[in-house]
């Protein structure tokens, strides 16, 4: 074969504390559809912040058909024909399709008006290339998500890019909406675009891509011809051997038989799909699913950050289940967020008053009045229980490091007691110790008859801390395992292959 | 580590910090000097009280208001509050009633027409800018309506004595004042609802889930604005010894506004207290006060206050993105 | 927080050391013999009127002090048409301690405190153009609205005289809360009493709104065709009633047979030129400068220790017609014309 459109050689990439990237080579091909896989935190990302500009290598570096390129802003990316229809569209709702495409390459007459006439031409042209027949001045807010996709990836073909990235194309397409981008996909093939097709549904790479890379902590650890390869083979590439060592063992303990709480039906048009599931007193249930899964939707929901159209919940009140009100739901839930600048935290305040939010109401001394002093002995306990690195107790929450951040936050929930503390990536960003403590505190917690419904990427976490795990897959329930699960069903199941319950 | 690092950290900013926290209280010193050093007449114990006084009845709307901004939200309302809460007490005591009668109507008229703000923008999740200026609207119409533009004289003795009157050379509504900034900086600093407030104006996210009654954090608020707004009307309409609709024209809300952000009350919600709120106002009304001290032209009044203005709201955004 | 109540602490040494060094003189002007201070307490400086009075108040006073033998030092201030903002206002130039204060009422009810707090203070305070409604001041200047409607009528009642009209006249009144407008209807039917050279068939209330200028002259039209005068209380909205007149083809100068006689009053910029060019008949001028004069005059009788007992100067203004409208003197809407 020729020399291959696209080359990464060696690329490596490090930041503080994690290694990105480490060596990694592989190459796009002119007229070939790549299918880039890996779990969320293997790397993607980060290559492909490299290919737009956005990031540099610290080491290696991208040849485009043969010459080494310096990519060192995303007009750089352009210039070198790279194009990218990215994950969320991001399209201005009431603009006409041809604004929307030459929203930042206006084109205009001599005398400095806009070419509508011209602009219209060309956007014809480039819809009918992808098979699409819209008229170019229909309002984008009139479109189907999938003519949506279809106007993202008309916008990239406008620059005439050698190299198409597509990052996660069908998370919000339907299956007839799917296949039309398929054939969008074989048609640029066609042309001779070099596609890379990033995705998590595995049961997509076979009919749209040539080959597959994996992608796993940074490294590349295989790649072939799509024919060469079975499902299974990728699963076991993208899991691979953990180190079970870093990881608490958690003791056996019984999960009572009664509830805590029962979700009947937890709705939400576009995003969840009549969600379901009982928690159990004592219980940890681990929530399983991809990135755009719906997971942490679904917790958001719950807890009532997140509009919703049906909220059909009950909650244990002493021995009864009694309907849960979207309003009171604070009351029972603790919730705990890797997203900690939007949900989690007071950054300015100090950690004494992030630690004390959620319990206000026990620190009261006479009439509204706050006992400060109660405030710092309770909290100075959980900072020394959960060993909380600081200065001082008023150094604003903010300035402490993410996984202290963490920590306060878990202060804070724990001094409160819920009954269900729900628990979004509790452990993203913390190092090995902090894990183990981590582990440790929800462990202890569901001791005394509380629950946790658990959500996290990292599968080994949720194999050893869950009495039982939930599958989600585009908004909706998929399928519901015990503890002793394999990783490859669970791996499989949240990729689409699985429907409802094991192979 | 960590904390050595902080700890570093920590000192470098300090000056920056120091100078950026307490800029206000940085402004009132070197405004006086400036002024002490041009107009040689300023500092007499009688300005000194009269800028006090003039600064009163603004403070109470400020401080009012710095609940609502520390909401996150705007109250534009505030005027013709004030003026309604003035005119139907004084058309009260026109009627005979006494000056129980009065405060209790100022108050209780203030506090409803902030509660109607507080429930549209806390309940039925409408935008404050929206909900507040339609009620300076509304306000501003039923003023007009109730006195046909006439202003309404007072004359209970009791009413003006008990607002404007002095004690030995101390204006009364200094001490009110004062005595309220004491009261809204306890509550602020010391009550579990001064916590809802600011936990509430800088996540709400993270305070509804919490357990914060956040709704009803947004009613107080809008209801305190409103409750100050009337015991505003009060200073005012005794100082004039008069209520007329003229009070709520829609250029006080600048003056309330300005002093809040130069006082170091944040627009964008979370930070700020009813300490400052107030220092920002005396540094208004200096602003006013020594313009005229020092006879300098009512255009270049202008300028000089929306240049103090400005100054105020760039340094609230620089302390922000700190 | 201990930097905070350092800095506060420190500012308030410096205020209090301040005031000690500078407090031995509670006098805040050092006062010179011969020299006025006059404190101009203006409610609003967006119209040119307001301008024009100052500027007239200045130049006069340099001609009546070297004849009187004083110097005049004027302090001006506005307060945006807000009256919490001109009892301040007032109490600032108080607290300059001015010889006399001369304020243009934003709110005739809420100046009251602001002269008892300036005679509180031993200074002499004069209303200018809008009188006090409660306490009263020491002298007030201003228009005499009754008067100046008088002298236009008399002048219009000889003109359709000499012409041999029949009037029958529309007015435009002001608007009725404001005592000038209602004074100035005084004024006019005092004289059509007397007279019989018209006779006004409806009255219309404007409120002082253009709007109601241009709906009341075209309504009034309709239903008064036989209509061939007009009063209207004030010119300076009188664009909306030439729009009014051109519409029922009634605008023409004097002299064509459709012409509709009109009286007036003030001569403002929005009329001159309609006069000049015969559209109006008549008016009585509004008289910026002499408002000014009356008050300088006034001002150095009071600082001569005069007791003028809160009279009213009132200046009724010069009758104004297209022959002469063009050479009066001091005409402020000339010179403040844009």
């Amino acid at each position: 074969m020729s020399v291959p459109t696209l080359r990464f050689n060696e690329v490596s990439k490090a930041f503080p504390g994690v290694k990105a990237l480490s060596n990694v080579s592989f190459d796009v091909c002119s007229g070939e559809a790549l299918a880039l896989i890996g779990a969320n935190g293997a790397g993607k990302s980060t290559l492909m912040n490299i290919l737009g500009g956005n990031i540099q290598p610290d080491s290696g570096g991208v040849l485009i058909e043969g010459r080494n390129v310096a990519i060192s802003s995303p007009q750089d990316s352009i210039n070198n024909g790279i194009g990218f229809v990215h994950q969320e569209i991001a399209l201005m709702l009431t603009m006409t399709i041809a604004e929307n495409l030459f929203i930042n390459s206006y084109q205009t007459t001599s005398i400095g008006l806009l070419a509508r006439n011209l602009m219209e031409e060309q956007c014809k042209t480039v819809l009918e290339s992808l098979n699409c027949h819209l008229s170019p001045r229909t309002q984008v807010k009139h479109l189907g998500s999938g003519d949506q996709q279809m106007v993202e990836i008309a916008r990239a073909l406008l620059m005439n890019p050698r190299i198409l990235i597509l990052d996660e194309p069908t998370s919000s397409l339907t299956g007839k909406e799917k296949s039309r981008l398929f054939d969008a996909v074989a048609v640029l093939k066609s042309k001779g675009v070099a596609i890379i097709y990033i995705t998590h549904f595995l049961d997509e790479v076979f009919p749209v891509c040539d080959r597959a890379v994996v992608l796993r902590n940074g490294e590349y650890v295989g790649g072939d011809t799509i024919e060469n390869l079975t499902y299974t083979d990728i699963v076991t590439l993208m899991i691979g051997e953990s180190d079970t060592d870093v990881y608490y063992s958690r003791d056996q303990h019984s999960v009572s038989e009664s509830l805590n709480l029962r979700v009947k039906n937890l709705s939400r048009s576009g995003v969840l799909k009549e969600i379901q599931m009982d928690l159990h007193k004592g219980e940890i249930l681990g929530l399983w699913g991809l990135l755009g899964s719906g997971r942490t939707e679904f917790i958001r929901s719950l807890v009532g950050l997140d509009p919703n159209d049906t909220y059909d919940v009950e909650i244990r009140e002493e021995k009864r289940m009694v309907p849960l009100y979207k309003r009171k739901a604070s009351k029972y839930f603790g919730y705990i967020t890797e997203n900690r600048r939007e949900d989690g935290m007071l950054l300015p305040s100090s950690i004494l008053d992030n630690m004390s939010l959620a319990n206000l109401r026990s620190y009261l001394s006479a009439g509204p009045f706050m006992n400060d002093e109660k405030i710092k002995v309770e909290s100075k306990k959980y900072i020394k229980k959960l060993d909380i690195k600081i200065s001082n107790v008023d150094q604003p929450a903010g300035t402490l490091s993410g996984g202290n951040q963490q920590k306060v936050i878990v202060g804070k929930w724990l001094q409160r007691a819920p009954m269900i503390l729900l628990m979004d990536e509790p452990t993203r960003g913390l190092d090995v110790g902090a894990k183990r403590d981590m582990h440790q505190i929800i462990n202890d917690f569901v001791q005394s008859g509380s629950s946790v419904l658990l959500v996290t990427s990292d599968i080994d976490e949720l194999m050893n801390m869950s009495d039982r795990i939930a599958v989600i897959d585009r908004g909706s329930i998929t399928g519901m395992y015990p503890q002793g699960v394999s990783k490859e069903d669970l791996m499989a199941a949240a990729s689409g292959f699985a429907k409802g319950d094991k192979e | 580590m960590d904390r050595i690092v902080f700890r570093r950290v920590s000192k470098s900013v300090n000056w920056k910090k120091l100078l950026i926290t307490n800029s206000s209280v940085i402004a009132l010193a070197i405004i006086f000097c400036w002024i002490a050093l041009v107009t040689p007449g300023f500092f007499t114990t009688r300005n000194i009280i009269n800028v006090l006084n003039q600064s009163a009845a603004l403070g109470f709307m400020v401080i009012g208001i710095t609940a609502v901004f520390i909401t996150g939200g705007i109250d534009l309302s505030i005027p013709s509050v004030m003026a309604l809460s003035g005119i139907l007490a004084a058309m009260a005591m026109q009627n005979g009633a006494g000056i129980m009668m009065a405060v209790l109507i100022s108050i209780l008229v203030g506090l409803f027409l902030g509660l109607i703000n507080g429930y549209a923008i806390g309940f039925l999740r409408m935008i404050p800018f929206v909900v507040t200026l339609s009620i300076q609207i509304i306000g501003m119409g039923i003023c007009v309506w109730l006195t046909s533009k006439v202003s309404i004289p007072i004359s209970n003795g009791t009413y003006l004595n008990a607002f404007s009157g002095k004690i030995g050379i101390i204006p009364v509504s200094v001490i009110y004042l004062a005595f309220m900034t004491f009261v809204a900086t306890v509550l602020a600093k010391k009550s579990i609802w001064g916590r809802w407030l600011y936990a509430t104006g800088i996540n709400i996210n993270t305070a509804t889930v919490s357990g914060i009654p956040t709704r009803k954090v947004l009613l107080g608020a809008y209801a305190w604005s409103g409750l100050f707004a009337g015991m505003a009307s009060l200073l005012i309409t005794s100082r004039l010894a008069s209520a007329s609709s003229t009070m709520g024209q829609e250029g006080v809300v600048l003056n309330i506004v300005s002093s809040a952000v130069v006082g170091g009350v944040s627009f964008q919600g979370g930070f700020g207290t009813p300490m400052g709120a107030v220092l920002g106002t005396l540094i208004i009304t200096l602003i006013s006060n020594s313009m005229n001290m020092m006879q300098i032209s009512y255009y270049m009044t202008l300028i000089v206050k929306g240049i103090v203005i400005i100054t105020f709201v760039c340094l609230d955004s620089i302390r922000h993105r700190n | 927080m201990n930097r905070k109540v350092l800095v506060i602490a420190l500012a308030l040494m410096l205020v209090t050391s301040m005031m000690w060094a500078n407090g031995s003189g509670e006098q805040s002007e050092s006062k010179e013999d011969n020299v006025i201070v006059v404190g101009l307490a203006w409610n609003e400086k967006m119209q040119s009127l307001v301008q024009a009075w100052e500027d007239y108040m200045k130049m006069y006073s340099k001609e009546y002090g070297e004849e009187n033998g004083v110097t005049f030092k004027w302090v001006v201030n506005v307060s945006d048409s807000d009256p919490i903002q001109q009892a301040s206002n007032i109490d600032d130039l108080i607290a300059l301690n001015v010889d006399v204060i001369v304020a243009r009422p934003h709110d005739a009810a809420a100046i009251g405190a602001s002269i008892r707090a300036a005679h509180n203070a031993g200074i002499k305070f004069v209303t200018f153009d809008r009188s006090s409604d409660g306490v009263k001041p020491d002298a007030h200047v201003g228009a005499d609205s009754f008067n100046q409607a008088v002298s236009t009528a008399e002048y219009f009642a000889e003109l359709l005289t000499e012409n041999g009209v029949d009037g029958k006249v529309i007015e435009l009144m002001g608007d009725l809360r404001d005592i000038n407008a209602v004074q100035r209807s005084d004024g006019w039917h005092s004289v059509e009493d007397k007279t019989d050279a018209w006779e006004t068939i409806i009255q219309v209330p404007t409120e002082w709104n253009p709007e109601k200028f241009r709906s009341g002259t075209a309504n009034a039209l309709e239903a008064y065709p036989e209509a061939n005068a007009m009063f209207i209380a004030s010119d300076f909205a009188f664009s909306a009633v030439q729009s009014a007149l051109e519409a029922a083809d009634r605008y023409y100068p004097v002299g064509h047979p459709k012409h509709v006689w009109i009286a007036t009053q003030d001569v403002n910029p929005q009329g001159f030129d309609a006069m000049k060019e015969g559209y109006i008949d008549v008016a009585t001028t509004y008289d910026a400068y002499f408002h000014a004069v009356e008050l300088v005059e006034v001002v150095g009788r009071l600082y001569k220790g005069e007791d003028l007992g809160g009279e009213a100067f009132l200046v009724a203004g010069r009758v104004a017609t297209p022959e002469n409208v063009d050479k009066l003197d001091y005409m402020w809407t000339k010179e403040y014309a844009e």
